[in-house]
């Protein structure tokens, strides 16, 4: 739609309603060659991005807040992923269980999840039911209900998903562990499910002010990806959005994680048959450039069979059976990971030893534009993969605005990595990945029988 | 004979999906042998064309490519994405896999060591564990036990000549069939398949299988895993086959009782009582019946009563069946949800090539909704209590024994059979009986 259009539209919009002005056209942003975004803004707050698509008749509708694990305090953790549990739970003139049947009676499929720097709800939809979850969505971004009795309901439920996915979970204790190990004062430290004692210990009013803290038009994005007309859909949001209140979210309090000197290693033995090694180093954040850079090198060094670590590790020495590398995604620096997994009886040692042997030759000698190209191939595959779907570009948008404020920066990113050369890969590489700055989970099997 | 062409190629997104699938899978081990299939499809993969598996993986990589050999009971092939403007030497790439594949014994054996570590890899997680015995379990004595990847033994068994003869058994098989979403063209897609067709002169593999019996009455098997803090559970009983004439009421009460997150179980487990994390009930389909199932990992110490709540309902669903207001609203939500089985060409294709696999009607897909809306609720009730058994059930339990196995076996009633078992054994006979 042209900018022009776009602002008749708005007019009309506005001039229908009978409230003040509500609705104001922001922009229009290029999504790859075959798409554009649009961007509104309600008069309180609420930021809105569509994405026109009729490939089929369903909507992919999300919505975004500018709230995760960060943003929570010691003691306290677990809170933002507690909530959004929450989320599913009773509204005003709705019981509990409520929003879910209504929600599945119209075919819809629902879910949230939570990470460090967001939590997100999201709906596929078939077309025609878009008033419905426009509703609702607003409904619960302004009319939650919070009882003890279903926050101790959920309480357990969410004991049980940390026992499920961290503490009979290998890499699940892994990744709490080095975390924990590579953060002393960023709130990155902590997993974003929470330490279980915190997870037990909340209590309504804690909720209560985190709902109104943080769930509020001001801290929140809606994603609309599919089968409908702008008009229409601003229409339902201006209307059900309209009457909800900003807030002021608390300042953050996070603090910068200091320059680490030193390496830090930390030894468990757990009930699994053969040794883990991670090897961590502090990244640079999703917007730095040179996390685009460690992106490719990782693929260099780990990203499938061809990579030099899973050359190394897994077919030559038959150290390994499998070999991972992970450039974190997040607003503030993250964590360059490379997981390991031993094979038979090999010792973390000689797994690391290796692993060692196989970077450094990487950092002193570079790599070949052949495996640049092996590398960015394989990255725009990724990225095309995950956007197939309205729910996958509904995903990407949300995730890039709410951590970014760059709806498209996925689709650049691609378009970046064309320009990107071998020598600046190796600058960022031979910066982050310093074996004196680096944190190590080295994981040996515990005896079970 | 022509092969079977199924394409879809509408997309926004410049990628291609191209899929070769062979009516022929790990049912076709030799006994003592398992596994041998799924070895076979994976060293054609990293041979094709007879060059090395680095080239090959590099070549793939840079075409931006990823082909994964597939390995099912009755299916097995080669699944590749790429970007689109390399859909042509992907396709030259997947021919060269059909008609080249080297048998080199020295990437043989490293892949029967892979196979080896990734089973011990498994061991980590409880519930592939808990699938794999119950499945083991559920289907002992017939075919269906067996184990698709097979076993650390049995992979040890296997030959190059082993993997010879297979290869040529499953290559002039005419019950093959591709599939093509998302990018490319008509007249590429059938060049391709011309070209494939040209080795595909042998037999059509039948795909009649004898049924299996399942559990006689109510049998415990608990997988001893130590330090557990949650159980991993599976109760199951025979379920059904899509040419059942009651396969759809099935298939409805099924997704009414705990195929969605508002359904009977869900509800009841999780909603109600916080137990578990999920609570789902699954009615997969092959060649032959297979397990209709439900699953919930509660922590240890609810873990006796969860059973018993899911017995409970089991028994209830059986004796009564669902209520009308339950039928209404599952009705409506599997038609109002039904653009979601066909918003993508991946999806439209899949479907098709079910059809087919399965040689069901061509009213299977497209009288779905027409036939779901006129199910009454004694014809899903019917079915309920011809296919389910509220008495014939396998409880498979991955947890820690010393605090739980006897308080089962004393609380769990009428139990037939209870069997114990390590998670690190590899063969369900190693279980003991504890009768």
């Amino acid at each position: 739609m042209s900018r022009e259009k776009n602002r008749a539209l708005i007019h009309s919009l506005n001039g229908a309603s009978q409230k003040p002005e509500q609705l104001e056209f922001v922009e229009t942003i290029d999504f790859g060659t075959h798409f554009q975004l649009e961007r509104y803004r309600l008069n309180n707050g609420l930021n809105i991005l569509l994405l026109e698509d009729h490939s089929a008749p369903t909507i992919a509708y999300q919505t975004w807040f500018k709230v995760g694990s960060r943003h929570e305090q010691d003691g306290k953790t677990g809170l933002s992923h507690l909530f959004e549990h929450l989320m599913f739970n009773e509204m005003e003139g709705m019981p509990p269980g409520e929003f879910d049947k209504k929600m599945e009676a119209a075919g819809i499929d629902n879910n949230a999840s939570t990470w460090l720097d967001f939590t997100q709800y999201e709906e596929s939809l078939p077309k025609g039911d878009l008033r419905l979850v426009v509703k609702l969505e607003a409904h619960r971004m302004g009319k939650l209900k919070l009882h003890q009795p279903q926050l101790d309901s959920e309480k357990e439920v969410v004991a049980n998903e940390r026992r499920f996915r961290v503490d009979d979970d290998i890499e699940g204790t892994i990744d709490e562990e080095l975390f924990k190990l590579s953060y002393e004062r960023h709130s990155y430290r902590w997993p974003t499910i929470g330490w279980m004692k915190d997870i037990l210990d909340f209590q309504v009013e804690d909720l209560l002010q985190f709902y109104k803290n943080y769930y509020a038009p001001n801290n929140a994005t809606i994603v609309a990806v599919g089968d409908f007309k702008p008009r229409q859909i601003l229409k339902l949001i201006a209307h059900e959005y309209g009457d909800l209140e900003s807030s002021t979210p608390p300042a953050e309090e996070v603090e910068p994680e200091p320059l680490q000197l030193h390496e830090r290693r930390k030894n468990l033995r757990l009930p699994t048959p053969t040794a883990k090694v991670v090897v961590a180093y502090p990244g640079p954040a999703l917007g730095d450039l040179a996390n685009l850079h460690l992106n490719l090198a990782c693929e260099v060094l780990a990203g499938g069979r061809a990579s030099r670590l899973y050359q190394s590790l897994v077919r030559e020495s038959e150290l390994c059976i499998d070999v991972r590398a992970d450039v974190g995604p997040h607003r503030h620096p993250g964590l360059i990971e490379f997981f390991l997994s031993g094979r038979n009886e090999k010792e973390p040692k000689e797994l690391l030893e290796k692993f060692d042997e196989v970077l450094l030759t990487f950092l002193d000698s570079g790599f070949s534009a052949e495996e640049l190209e092996r590398a960015t191939a394989r990255s725009e595959l990724g990225f095309y993969a995950g956007i197939e779907s309205s729910h996958g570009k509904a995903s990407s948008i949300g995730f890039y605005e709410t951590v970014l404020e760059q709806p498209a920066r996925g689709f650049e990113r691609v378009t970046q990595m064309q320009s990107i050369t071998p020598s600046d890969i190796l600058f960022s590489a031979r910066r982050y990945l310093r074996t004196k700055g680096r944190n190590i989970i080295i994981v040996e099997p515990k005896e079970t029988e | 004979m022509k092969i079977p062409l199924f394409l879809d190629l509408e997309g926004g997104v410049p990628l291609a999906h191209l899929c070769v699938t062979f009516a022929d899978g790990s049912l076709g081990d030799p006994q003592g042998k398992e596994g041998l299939t799924r070895l076979l499809v994976r060293l054609i993969r990293r041979s094709a064309g007879s060059r090395s598996p680095r080239e090959n993986d590099n070549y793939l990589d840079r075409l931006g490519g990823s082909l994964s050999p597939e390995c099912n009971r009755s299916s097995l092939g080669w699944s590749a994405s790429v970007i689109e403007r390399n859909l042509e030497p992907m396709m030259e790439f997947l021919l060269s896999m059909v008609d080249s594949p080297a048998f080199h014994d020295d990437e043989f054996q490293r892949l029967v060591q892979e196979s080896k570590a990734e089973w011990e890899e498994t061991l980590d997680d409880d519930s592939a564990l808990a699938r794999r015995f119950f499945s083991q379990a559920f289907f002992e004595g017939h075919d269906y036990g067996r184990l698709v990847g097979g076993t650390p033994s049995s992979t040890a068994t296997v030959t190059l000549d082993d993997l010879q003869a297979r290869h040529n058994e499953i290559k002039t098989q005419l019950a093959l069939a591709v599939s093509a979403a998302g990018g490319g063209r008509l007249e590429q897609m059938e060049r391709f398949c011309a070209r494939l067709n040209a080795s595909a002169t042998g037999h059509q593999r039948s795909l009649a299988l004898d049924p299996a019996p399942g559990p006689q009455g109510r049998q415990l098997l608990f997988v001893d895993k130590p330090e557990r803090s949650q159980c991993q559970i599976i109760i199951g009983t025979t379920g059904t086959h899509p040419h059942d004439k009651d396969y759809l009421a099935l298939h409805v009460a099924n997704t009414a009782f705990g195929g969605t997150f508002t359904a009977r179980l869900n509800e009841e487990v999780r909603a109600k009582r916080g137990w578990s994390y999920g609570a789902y009930s699954h009615l997969p389909i092959d060649r032959s019946r297979q397990a209709f199932s439900m699953w919930t990992f509660p922590q240890a110490s609810d873990a006796l009563a969860c059973i018993q709540l899911e017995l409970k309902l089991l028994e209830d669903l059986h004796l009564n069946g669902l209520t009308q207001k339950e039928l209404k609203r599952i009705k409506r939500y599997l038609t109002k949800s039904h653009p979601f089985q066909v918003d993508s060409a991946q999806k439209r294709v899949s479907r098709m090539l079910d059809r087919w696999f399965f040689e069901l009607p061509l009213s299977f897909h497209e009288q779905y909704l027409e036939q779901v809306n006129a199910l009454t609720l004694e014809e899903v009730n019917t079915a309920i209590h011809h296919r389910l058994s509220s008495s014939n059930q396998l409880i498979t339990v991955v947890g820690s024994q010393n605090e739980l196995l006897d308080s089962m076996r004393q609380n769990l009633p009428t139990l037939t059979q209870t069997r114990m078992i390590s998670h690190l054994a590899e063969n369900i006979t190693e279980a003991k009986y504890l009768d």
